[in-house]
Formats: structure tokens, C-alpha cells, sequence
């Protein structure tokens, strides 16, 4: 194992990035991670929250996910990001895993991940999922794997419309970074020894009402079955802007614009929120065993839409 | 009751046999079948065959006290003429939990509040040939015994046992196990540790103050005499219950007591019709073992079943693999068991009367504590939602399934 000293450098070291190893480490013991480790935990540069001119955010890679809702300036701008970061993974793994870990981490697929399995994504030719057990797989299949992207930031940066600074491509929209999930090799576009240097947020906008639903059997610890970001700004009465993003359901977070177009210029009532949330339901294309996700996704829409509607006075 | 087990190659369920020990004497109809494929084995859960036993019986009794309108702790209590069960039926009867509990499916709204009552019983084993020797070490009472410790306290027990029978302080005590020495020691299983062990150590304590002349209770100035018969050695083993064993012979060391331990669980559920999950929000537990030689760590014994009976209703499930057999719940990811979130807080009873027959009044309940939980779980969700749960783990889209054929 090496240490980095610098982001660009590491390319040339030749190894598998390691930040908070939250996912590396496990996935040595499953033999699904075997070549040498460049360890970039100590890498000061992708560290910290810097803030522009125009009021932006831009988080270092290295940033602990628990900062992204424990730093009050931070919530406040973002509070769809923090909401989604407060409620991911137990506060153990969120003190360790970095944003940048937490969007490059590999498919949690068991068949992925079981050292005895083969897969495209471990270098095979087919996806035993398909024919076998895939009651935590996607709803809306894009391609051969049907393994859900396991990135809940994912979902909360895409309903930011963030993008990403990498070492080598340099400024990347966060929608071009995951792809459109029908590579079933990959769950993102970074290079051989590329690395994620920093998330640049948009600017701020004080009137978002924002909500983060997570639909999981356990309370923490959980892998998301579905879950949804919700952003939305409300003018007179009406919704003026809805932005929605969704994961657990497909091999990428999705933007669901048809959604959001059945919220704009509609009134800002739980009717508008439930049923623009039934218009998801049509895109999924269930698998033999998750058809229970078209009503998870449609509840955790429901859910998270009318949590951004002012509360109603009893 | 007849039960079809499917653990791979593993044969031997024992399910329905449970079935002969609880509700009278009656003759019953127990049949086990095992169906044996290629499959990895399946290996038990605490108290081997008893948490699907009791999420089968106790959600039919709880069917019944449904059909006929009967309280389904009173059914119980006119079932099962045991007094140490019965005492436990009174408590949980009482309490508020339990009293104030709606009529079943008659909750309203997306979360859905419901209380579930389920009994169990189980065997009380001992190993009757565990010794625990003393020792007089540079001032100081060295107890040791060939057990491993679980975390569940034997040093503890063993402490206690001479504590109480010395009256000697247990700063001045060192307790040794985990290794294997001359004198035999019984397993950690079968929830035979603490009645094998505690009533040993009160019978070498008890030889100990035979050697030195001490009477029961005396006032003794340990520190003096444990430096003026520095080396002394004694061995105590457990002695025989009165009336001896309920099985003449022992098997490796395992003797079957006579009587069967107690348990019952009160448990409230709260479950989102939404997302169709069931949260566990306070489970009751009675316990009927007698003496409680250590209360702490007994009741963390007990918590400790809740959470795992819990996981076993909501969580656990082993996946393979359709095709090939391969197992796909290989890590603590995929293999899911509760988390500290999913912990209810738990209030733990102890009904320590009616085992007067056996040395130091107390059996184990390792397994009783965890046994009915899972159970109490199903009726608690029956009675919130008005549909039973029949497999298990009542996984979401299981739960949101019932709901909609209701």
C-alpha cells in the first residue's frame, strides 16, 4: 500500500483509490478488490468545504458524509443534501465514508459481491441476478445488470444537477458521471486511476423546501429499497419548481422530469404531490420479484413530495 | 402439527415434537418431516426448533382467541395448568399494555399500532457432573471451572455463588475459565451454564468452610484467613437434585430436570402501511426459571433474546441462490439483523417460585427468553393491521402484500 501526495499523482501509482474504505476494505475480503491500495485519506487538497463567490458550495471529495448535515451553513443551503446525508448508512459509517467514496463505491449486488460469483461487473459475460434471486434489483431495467446504484448521495446531487471535478475529464455533470446504466461493466465514467477531486453545488436558492424519503426494512444500516430526493419552491400557492431524483430502483439514479412536469404550475396540495407520484409507476418495468418497489417508489414519492408542502394548520 | 423443515442437507427438525410440552398432556398429533436437498445446511437458531414453533402455535391460538372472542391470555391460562406459567398469564394480563390494547384491525391511518401476546415453554437441562475448584492464592480466592463464557456472565454467576455462600467480598475473588483444566465443566449451550455452574461453586464453597470449621453466615476476617491457609484447595460439584433427574441416564454429561421452564412476550408493534414496515416499539417479557442468580446480566440476557427473536420476525433470511444453491447472504450486509435503531425497549419480569427441587432454585433461560418472541411479533401485526403474518421475516413487500388482500 502507498500514500498519495497529491490527487494528480495518483493515477501514476498505479493501484485502487482508498478514502474511507468503507467499501475497499470489504470488498478485499470478497476478493473483489485484490491489486495494491493507494490510500488517499491524507490528501489535505480534496478536504473541506469551499465557498464561491456567487454563494456556491464546492465539497472536497474527502468531505465525511456526516459533515454534509452537520455543518449548519451547509444544511441550511442545501437541506435536501442534508436531509439525504443524515439519513444514509449508521453515523459510524457516515464519519468515515467521504462524498467521493460514497459515489464511487461498487454495486452491493450479492452476486457481485460473493467471491464464488461472476457477473459483468466482476469481469464476466451475463447477470446471474436476472434468472436468480433479484428481490433487492431494479424496478426500471436499462440494461444487463440490474443491480440498483448503491450511491444514496447520488440521488441528492442529481436532484442538484451538481457536477464533478476529476482528475482527468475535469468538469463533469454529476447525470454524464453516472451514465445512463446501460454499461453493465460500470456504474460510473471515471478512468483507470481517475479521481473525484470535489462536488461543485449550484447556488443556494433560499425559498427550496426539500425532503429525503428512504423506504429500507431495518431503521439504519439498510440499503435503500427505494428512496427519493424531493426539491421544490412554492410561489402564491402554486409550485413553482419541483425537482426529483430517485435511487434503489434502477442502475442509476433517475431524474423523473415526467413527474416534476405533472407538480409545475399546479397547486401546492398533497392531491397535486400524490398524483404526480403515480405517473412513476408507469416507467417501472418490474423484475418477477420486485414489483413491490412500483409501491414503494410511488409512496416514497408521495411521501417526500408532500413533506415539502407547507404544514397544514389543524 | 405437522412441519416440513428444509435446511439443505441438514436433517433432524424437531419442531413439531415441541408440541408435546406445552398446553396439558393430551394426546396430540406431532409430526416432523425433514426434506433434504443439496443445499448448504441449515444450522439453529437459539433454542433449536422453538422460534418456528412458537410462530406457528402461538399465532394459531391467537387465531382461535380471535374466532371465538376470547382474551387470548385467558385461553391460555385455562390451557396450561402450569402454576409458574399461570403467575406469568397474571402479570402480562395486568398489564396496561395489554389492557388497553385495541380490538384487532381496528387502527386507522398510515401507522398502525398493535400488541401481541405469545407463550412458550422449554426443557430444563443441566450438566450434573461440573465441578468448580477453589483455591487459596497470595490472599486472594482463585474459582475455577472448564467453561467458556458467552458474555453472559459466568464469571459473574460463579461470584455470586460464593459471595452469597461465604459472605466473603467479591474484590477478593478471581474467577478462571475459558480453558479446558482437570475437572470437567459443562458447555455453554442448551441453557445449561448457570444452574450447572452456581449450585457447584456453593457446594465447594460450602465444603470450604467445612475444612476450615466455619459456620453458615459466621463473620470471618477473609483477608487473615485467606493468607494463613495460603494453597488450600477444594473441589465442589453439582449436586443431584432432590427427587433426581426426570431421565435416569445422562447423555455426554446433558441431564433433562424435571419441569419445564416459562417465558411470555407482551410485544407493541407500530407498522407503516406505506412503506410496509413493522417497527418493534416495547416488548414485556415474564420469565419463569426461578432463582435469577445474577439479575443484571440476566436481563441483558433477555433484551439480548428480544432483539434476535425481533431480527428472526422482521429481518433474517437466508437467500440462495435458485440455480446453482450458492449462498447469497454471505456478509452482515446482506444477512440482515436488527441494529441498535431497531431495539425496543424492553421491561424484563422474574417469577423465581417453583423450582424448589433443584440446588440453588434456578435454570437457565438462554432460550425461553427468545423462543416466543418472533410470535408475539405476528400477533402484534395481526393485531394492528388485522392480517396475519405467515412467513417469515415479514419483509416489506410481504407486509404491503397482506395489507392489500385484507
Amino acid at each position: 500500500m502507498t500514500f498519495a501526495t497529491s490527487a494528480r499523482d495518483t493515477a501514476l501509482l498505479g493501484g485502487e483509490a482508498r478514502a474511507g474504505g468503507t467499501d475497499v476494505q470489504e470488498r478485499r475480503r470478497s476478493g473483489r478488490s485484490s491489486g495494491p491500495i493507494v490510500d488517499i485519506s491524507r490528501l489535505d487538497e480534496l478536504r473541506g468545504i469551499a465557498w464561491q463567490p456567487d454563494g456556491s458550495a464546492t465539497l472536497g471529495a474527502l468531505t465525511a458524509i456526516e459533515t454534509l448535515w452537520r455543518d449548519p451553513v451547509l444544511a441550511a443551503a442545501y437541506p435536501a443534501l442534508a436531509q439525504t446525508s443524515g439519513a444514509l448508512a449508521t453515523p459510524q459509517i457516515r464519519a468515515v465514508g467521504t462524498i467521493g467514496g460514497n459515489l464511487a463505491q461498487h454495486t452491493r449486488c450479492w452476486y457481485y459481491r460473493n467471491p464464488a460469483g461472476s457477473c459483468y461487473r466482476s469481469g464476466g459475460s451475463s447477470c446471474p441476478a436476472r434468472d436468480g434471486d433479484h428481490h433487492f434489483h431494479v424496478v426500471i431495467d436499462l440494461g444487463p445488470c440490474i443491480a440498483p446504484h448503491p450511491s444514496t448521495l447520488a440521488v441528492a446531487l442529481l436532484a442538484y444537477d451538481a457536477s464533478l471535478e476529476l482528475t482527468q475529464q475535469g468538469s463533469v455533470p454529476i447525470e454524464a458521471f453516472l451514465g445512463d446504466g446501460t454499461d453493465p461493466r460500470r456504474a460510473d465514467t471515471l478512468r483507470q486511476g481517475e479521481l473525484i477531486v470535489a462536488v461543485n453545488l449550484p447556488t443556494p436558492d433560499r425559498e427550496e423546501r426539500a425532503a429525503y424519503s428512504r423506504a429500507s426494512s431495518r431503521r439504519l444500516a439498510d440499503w435503500a429499497l427505494v428512496e427519493c430526493v424531493a426539491r421544490m419552491t412554492i410561489r402564491h400557492g402554486y409550485i413553482d419548481t419541483a425537482t426529483l431524483a430517485v435511487g434503489g430502483v434502477a442502475a442509476v439514479p433517475l431524474r423523473l422530469r415526467e413527474v416534476e412536469a405533472q407538480l409545475v404550475s399546479r397547486p401546492a396540495t398533497a392531491e397535486t404531490c400524490h398524483q404526480a407520484a403515480a405517473v412513476a409507476a408507469r416507467r417501472c418495468r418490474p423484475l418477477p420479484q420486485t414489483g413491490y418497489k412500483v409501491d414503494l417508489l410511488v409512496a416514497t414519492l408521495g411521501d417526500a413530495l408532500t413533506r415539502c408542502l407547507p404544514a397544514v394548520r389543524a | 402439527m405437522r412441519t416440513t423443515a428444509d435446511g439443505g442437507i441438514a436433517v433432524g427438525s424437531n419442531v413439531a415434537e415441541l408440541g408435546a410440552f406445552l398446553y396439558g398432556w393430551r394426546p396430540k398429533l406431532l409430526c416432523d418431516y425433514d426434506v433434504v436437498s443439496n443445499t448448504s445446511p441449515g444450522t439453529p437458531f437459539r433454542g433449536p426448533g422453538g422460534p418456528p414453533f412458537a410462530w406457528a402455535l402461538e399465532q394459531a391460538v391467537d387465531e382461535i382467541a380471535e374466532r371465538t372472542q376470547t382474551d387470548a391470555i385467558t385461553l391460555r391460562r385455562r390451557w396450561d395448568r402450569s402454576p409458574k406459567r399461570r403467575a406469568l398469564y397474571d402479570w402480562a394480563a395486568a398489564l396496561p399494555l395489554w389492557r388497553q390494547r385495541a380490538r384487532s384491525g381496528s387502527s386507522v391511518g398510515r401507522f398502525l399500532h398493535g400488541v401481541g401476546f405469545s407463550a412458550s415453554s422449554w426443557f430444563y437441562f443441566v450438566d450434573s457432573d461440573t465441578c468448580v475448584t477453589l483455591h487459596f492464592q497470595r490472599g486472594r480466592l482463585v474459582a475455577s471451572a472448564s467453561v467458556q463464557d458467552m458474555g453472559t456472565g459466568s464469571r459473574s454467576v460463579l461470584a455470586v455463588a460464593l459471595e452469597q455462600e461465604l459472605g466473603l467480598d467479591r474484590s477478593l475473588i478471581d474467577v478462571r475459565i475459558g480453558r479446558s483444566g482437570p475437572t470437567h465443566g459443562p458447555t455453554s449451550g442448551g441453557s445449561r451454564t448457570t444452574t450447572s455452574l452456581a449450585p457447584a461453586a456453593s457446594a465447594a464453597a460450602a465444603r470450604l468452610r467445612r475444612e476450615l470449621g466455619l459456620r453458615h453466615g459466621a463473620a470471618v476476617d477473609w483477608p487473615a484467613v485467606l493468607t494463613a491457609y495460603d494453597g488450600l484447595e477444594v473441589e465442589g460439584r453439582r449436586p443431584a437434585d432432590r427427587y433426581g433427574f426426570l431421565l435416569p441416564v445422562s447423555l455426554n454429561h446433558l441431564r433433562v430436570g424435571r419441569g419445564l421452564s416459562g417465558a411470555v412476550h407482551v410485544t407493541e408493534v407500530e407498522v407503516d402501511t406505506l412503506f410496509g414496515t413493522t417497527r418493534v416499539l416495547r416488548v414485556f417479557v415474564g420469565i419463569a426459571v426461578g432463582r435469577i442468580w445474577a439479575p443484571d446480566l440476566a436481563r441483558n440476557q433477555v433484551e439480548g433474546a428480544v432483539v434476535q427473536g425481533l431480527g428472526y420476525a422482521l429481518y433474517e433470511e437466508r437467500h440462495l441462490d435458485p440455480s446453482s444453491g450458492l449462498t447469497l447472504t454471505t456478509n452482515m450486509d446482506d444477512y440482515r439483523i436488527p441494529g441498535i435503531a431497531d431495539t425496543p425497549e424492553t421491561t424484563v419480569h422474574f417469577e423465581e417460585a417453583g423450582w424448589g427441587h433443584v440446588p440453588g432454585g434456578g435454570v437457565g433461560l438462554g432460550e425461553v427468553a427468545t423462543l416466543g418472541m418472533a410470535a408475539s411479533v405476528g400477533n402484534a401485526i395481526y393485531n394492528a393491521t388485522g392480517w396475519r403474518p405467515l412467513d417469515l421475516p415479514v419483509r416489506p413487500d410481504r407486509l404491503l402484500e397482506g395489507l392489500r388482500s385484507r
